[in-house]
């Protein structure tokens, strides 16, 4: 989902490493000459690369599927046009498929990934905090999260509706399991690594436990703990499509499945599109929240 | 006296089981007001000290008492300094200043009034509202500084607090150390591996040596009041040259006076 994201986003986790003037070895290696008499500065006018290159990959990889298509070296019934698609994509929003809109899909689809992610970060985020601050804590938790870590969530679905049955509830439940460890794991990374100093300094200023937790402990592992939800809603929203496979009436997922069912590939494709998209603006808008709450994280 | 340390030892676990001595057989008393300077080396133990007053290591021997209270543990009666600042960078400079009133529970706007005080008296007035990064070096030691004193602690434990500042910054803040506690009348105790440093702020000295850790030498040192009435000019007096000569022959000789 992320090599959709060439827009010019700061990435706090990862900054630049290079200056912004570049790096100056080369001009002193070389020997000085003099500088060429009123050489033109070339004004740079247009987009720059970082922006116009992957747009113009995207525009590239549109008019191959074009091509292929309008040519007819593919059927469309196994790749329908970017046209088709575009009408198809309009219709799901005013007419919708299996009798809900684009939007009642949507809707019922982000309801299950935020709802399964507040009840990630409510158990993960005092588990990452056990994990990372006590011995009988990280003993007790951490074979749990790395059993359950790399199990696909796809895996223990049958498990989850045997206990859970095939409600809302199952499927909340799929999603949530499949994004705690990523919380949990980044949260007690996060809470490993508070400066043992800046603990020392509250506590001589008298700070209780409570407050070391509330007032030192969090703050400073709150950039892990965000990076954590990131990552955690980016493994939700792939686990959605496996989670509305049994029993949904509603959902992108169910949307994609059912259009199957009926060889409507223009939906299929179509349902494709709409999960990177809400996938790429859900990915936006957490890096915008990093940068409103944790921007200081980029500069300690 | 405000702080006495009665035969402090310290030892650190070993990964083979065993113990290795930090500090031994530490005596010291410090009346209030002064401003006492602790000079060794690198690895003598004396941030090991530091750490056993300020109430972050438990000592394995011995007691250290404040007044006539018994340490046990960090507390709001002895303020660090420490080398790192340890600002808190999600908090501006006026928050991280105002930090230990913010656990007492005290109103937000005393609060802020009071950060105000502390942070002009450090030479900070109107950078309450910079985040910590935007400040240099020597002004992220001054918040550090600031919100150690705004607890009003009986004992200020600094911690080579101007060992990461450049040069001429250190110069200055030399001074502000002394004005501070000029204007505070805090008992410090401040520790360095910095002979003119010592010798400068001082109003004594403790040499720490050998290992496991030893006081090998004790003196009172006149320069740091006089540095309050002449500044730097304290460093070109003949006397300060010859007490530096002597005190390098005490250190690199290890041995008691």
């Amino acid at each position: 989902m992320s090599f959709l994201s060439p827009l010019p986003v700061a990435d706090i986790s990862l900054p630049l490493i290079v200056p912004a003037e570049g790096f100056p070895f080369d001009d002193q290696l070389r020997p000085r000459t003099p500088a060429p008499p009123a050489r033109k500065a070339r004004r740079r006018t247009g987009v720059p690369a970082r922006i116009w290159i992957p747009l113009a990959t995207l525009a590239g990889f549109l008019a191959l599927w074009w091509a292929v298509t309008a040519f007819g070296a593919v059927p469309a019934l196994f790749l329908p046009s970017p046209q088709a698609v575009a009408t198809r994509l309009s219709r799901l929003v005013t007419e919708g498929f299996v009798d809900a809109t684009l939007a009642q899909h949507l809707a019922a689809s982000l309801f299950r990934v935020f709802a399964a992610l507040a009840a990630a970060l409510l158990l993960g985020v005092p588990a990452g905090f056990a994990i990372g601050l006590s011995t009988v804590g990280r003993g007790i938790l951490d074979p749990i999260v790395e059993f359950l870590r790399p199990i696909p969530p796809l895996a223990y679905l049958p498990l989850v509706i045997i206990w859970a049955g095939i409600g809302e509830s199952a499927k909340v439940l799929v999603i949530a399991l499949a994004m705690l460890p990523p919380i949990i794991i980044a949260t007690a990374a996060g809470t490993r690594g508070v400066d043992g100093n800046r603990l020392n300094v509250a506590r001589a200023l008298g700070a209780t436990r409570a407050q070391l937790l509330r007032l030192v402990v969090l703050p400073s592992a709150s950039p892990s703990i965000l990076t954590g939800t990131r990552i955690a809603l980016g493994a939700g929203w792939s686990t959605l499509v496996a989670a509305e496979l049994v029993a949904a009436t509603r959902g992108v997922g169910f949307m994609i499945q059912s259009a199957a069912n009926f060889l409507a590939t223009d939906v299929v494709v179509a349902g494709i599109f709409v999960i990177a998209g809400v996938a790429f603006v859900l990915e936006l808008a957490i890096r915008l929240l990093e940068r409103a709450l944790v921007g200081w994280a980029a500069h300690a | 006296m405000k702080l006495t340390i009665h035969h402090l030892g310290v030892q650190f676990p070993q990964p083979d089981g065993g113990e290795a001595p930090v500090l031994d057989g530490i005596d010291l008393a410090i009346p209030a007001g002064e401003l006492v300077v602790l000079l060794g080396a690198s690895g003598c133990g004396k941030s090991t000290l530091l750490n056993a007053i300020a109430g972050f290591l438990p000592p394995t021997e011995g007691e250290i008492w404040v007044e006539q209270r018994r340490v046990t543990g960090p507390g709001i009666d002895r303020g660090v300094v420490l080398q790192t600042d340890a600002l808190f960078p999600w908090l501006n400079a006026r928050d991280n200043v105002a930090f230990g009133l913010r656990l007492r529970s005290i109103p937000l706007k005393e609060r802020n009034n009071r950060a105000e005080e502390a942070l002009d008296l450090v030479g900070l007035a109107g950078k309450g509202d910079h985040a910590t990064w935007q400040l240099s070096g020597g002004q992220r030691q001054r918040v550090s500084l600031a919100r150690a004193l705004i607890a009003d602690p009986e004992i200020l434990l600094m911690d080579e607090p101007l060992g990461a500042l450049d040069a001429m910054t250190r110069e200055q803040m030399q001074d502000l150390v002394l004005e501070v506690w000029q204007r505070t009348g805090k008992t410090i105790l401040f520790v360095t591996h910095g002979l003119d440093e010592a010798l400068y702020l001082g109003t004594r000295l403790v040499v720490l040596a050998g290992k496991p850790g030893r006081i090998v030498h004790d003196e009172p040192l006149a320069f740091g009041r006089r540095a309050l009435e002449i500044g730097s000019k304290v460093k070109s007096l003949p006397a300060f040259a010859t007490a530096r000569e002597r005190l390098r022959e005490v250190i690199f000789a290890g041995a008691p006076t």
